[in-house]
């Protein structure tokens, strides 16, 4: 193999490997009632505080809202020629999860 | 001692540091401030008349009713979600938005009156703990229909069948399951009078409200 087919595969290989790590856009839809259902959980901390109803909420928060800052991030991309859903995409607090350690 | 931020704009680059004996320190105390109602008198109108009709017929019907919350004021909600923010998202507590009613410092200052980044995350953290909040890991809202008056969480339970009545005084027998608040024909009769089930289902059973969010 010469040099230049072997920098082609590298390339292509590596242009792959991005192209697999890079989030999927998440369906608009789909991220309006998993984030409406988040949005709603967030406000039901209990109180006073309720180690069961706060066990339901975590868990909850957990399912509906995990991955939710980033799939924001994506569709206000992916939509900010849409003056309708970018106005819609922009009524959500932009960032709600906890800030990994 | 204390450091209050005397910029009103969250996000302003003008925030400056200055001591202010008029703002207490955060910290646990703050929890006791500012709880949660369960009284339907604090519900906004007209969601509070409607509810309360709907609770009249429920217990005319036999009906158990445990009313858990009515309305949050945004006052505990704004102290929920900025200690939060503070422990779980990095929030600069120098930086915090501040809201009227609430003369809390979030910044905490050391003996040299210098700001105390560990001091002032300790006493939003023993917030956090107060609150129950230490396994949150989404930051609790400062909207939601209990702020505005118009949601309660309730449990609702009853033996054998229940015949209630619907807004328009038409009777209604409701003999499925389950005999909870989670009942779909209890749901309709909820509906005749404006008080709205949760429509995400399970993930909130408890939950009514004037627009059922």
């Amino acid at each position: 193999m010469g040099i230049e087919r072997a920098a082609a595969l590298l390339a292509a290989l590596a242009l792959l490997g991005a192209c697999a790590a890079a989030p999927a856009t998440p369906d608009l839809a789909a991220f309006l009632e998993r984030r409406g259902i988040c949005d709603h959980l967030r406000g039901e901390i209990p109180d006073p505080p309720d180690p069961q109803r706060m066990r339901e909420i975590e868990q909850g928060a957990t399912q509906y809202c995990t991955g939710t800052d980033a799939q924001l991030a994506l569709l206000k991309i992916r939509y900010r020629d849409d003056p309708v859903v970018s106005k819609q995409l922009a009524e959500f607090e932009p960032k709600i999860e906890a800030t990994k350690p | 001692m204390v450091i209050a931020q005397a910029c009103a704009a969250p996000d302003a680059s003008t925030t400056f540091l200055a001591q202010d004996d008029a703002l207490e320190p955060s910290g646990a105390a703050w929890v006791a401030q500012f709880p949660t109602s369960a009284a339907v008198a604090d519900c906004a109108e007209p969601f509070r008349s409607n509810l309360t009709a709907f609770l009249a017929a429920l217990r005319a019907a036999g009906a158990t009713v445990s009313i858990a919350a009515t309305r949050r004021p945004a006052q505990r909600a704004y102290l929920m979600h900025w200690c939060w923010a503070i422990v779980n998202a990095k929030a600069d507590p120098q930086a915090i938005p501040v809201m009227d009613g609430v003369d809390i410092a979030w910044a905490h200052a050391d003996d040299q009156g210098d700001y105390d980044a560990a001091a002032s995350l300790a006493a939003a953290q023993a917030m956090v703990d107060a609150y129950g909040m230490q396994n949150l890991n989404t930051a609790p809202a400062l909207n939601s229909n209990h702020i505005a008056g118009t949601a309660v969480d309730m449990n609702i339970s009853w033996p054998g069948d229940l015949t209630i009545a619907n807004q328009d005084g038409s009777t209604v027998q409701i003999t499925s399951q389950p005999r909870t608040g989670m009942n779909p024909d209890l749901r309709l009769v909820g509906k005749s009078y404006g008080v709205l089930k949760f429509v995400g289902g399970a993930t909130d059973m408890p939950h009514w409200s004037d627009d059922g969010h």
